[in-house]
């Protein structure tokens, strides 16, 4: 079952929106005029209009619209990690991937993000049990060893002076 | 002594410039400054660059935002250079541009057609 941390579907999705808005205000300068989300079963779908800045619509109308693709497709690269964590905190579930599209002569983009299926999340978290606790015994071993060494100095030292002086 | 429109020539430069930035980019600089060397004008710019520029520099991508700015630069070759020639009334033969990331700042050079001495 999907956990969704916001009280209904319809806040998620708006709350997804306004991240989404949100991110690109903070590191692109300016976010999109209009976003619309959707959520179904793994696929958070956002579709953003009017996110070019005027830069990039200068460079459409030069004709240049492979430098915004560009840049764009660099920004989302750059950025990826924000993005999902926003998309993770909003729905509790892990991102597996997002994609990005432009289609600069409409001033459209898409991003797609990709959740974990619930047995593969499931089964990770057994993985990252095992990870935790072979980590843990590592610890305690190399605790072990140090003590051990430690015990062994000690001796060591209790019987060089248990050792009586020779005579000439 | 420099005459009125010598003195005001610079300033008009750096205005032009800082207006064309806006334009095109949606940010001009926050401070433009024009020097006229003979045949040479040197317009520096301060805080020329936009928010999302910040972000890929600030992640490595230095190179990335230099060409874009160059492709900037060469489409609006003939704006830059058509404001400097209005302004100074004389032709400008070459047009460079470069930009530098820390500190925020970019430099524009127009190289003039020499003065023709009065005989």
């Amino acid at each position: 079952m999907t956990e969704v941390r916001t009280t209904s579907r319809g806040e998620l999705l708006v709350a997804l929106s306004n991240r989404i808005v949100a991110i690109y205000k903070e590191l692109y300068g300016k976010g999109p005029v209009k976003v619309r989300s959707w959520y179904l079963d793994d696929v958070v779908v956002c579709v953003l209009r009017g996110a070019l800045t005027r830069s990039e619509q200068t460079f459409v109308e030069i004709g240049r619209g492979d430098r915004v693709v560009l840049q764009r497709d660099t920004f989302h690269e750059v950025a990826e990690p924000v993005f999902m964590e926003a998309v993770e905190e909003l729905t509790g579930r892990h991102v597996e991937t997002v994609l990005n599209a432009t289609q600069e002569e409409h001033d459209v983009s898409t991003l797609v993000f990709l959740l974990e299926q619930p047995e593969d999340a499931a089964l990770r978290a057994t993985d990252e049990g095992l990870l935790r606790q072979r980590k843990q015994m590592r610890k305690k071993a190399s605790d072990v060893r140090d003590e051990s060494h430690v015990l062994h100095e000690r001796y060591h030292a209790w019987q060089l002076s248990q050792q009586k002086p020779k005579k000439d | 002594m420099p005459d009125q429109a010598e003195r005001s020539a610079p300033v008009a430069i750096s205005n032009a410039i800082v207006q064309i930035h806006k334009e095109g980019y949606g940010k001009g600089a926050t401070r433009a400054r024009t020097r006229m060397m003979e045949d040479t004008i040197v317009v520096e710019l301060d805080d020329v660059l936009t928010r999302v520029e910040q972000t890929l520099a600030s992640a490595g991508r230095q190179d990335q935002v230099r060409e874009t700015r160059q492709v900037f630069q060469q489409a609006h070759r003939d704006v830059f250079v058509a404001a400097v020639e209005r302004i100074t009334g004389r032709r400008v033969r070459a047009f460079m541009s470069q930009i530098h990331f820390d500190p925020d700042v970019a430099v524009e050079v127009f190289l003039l057609d020499p003065e023709r001495e009065e005989t």
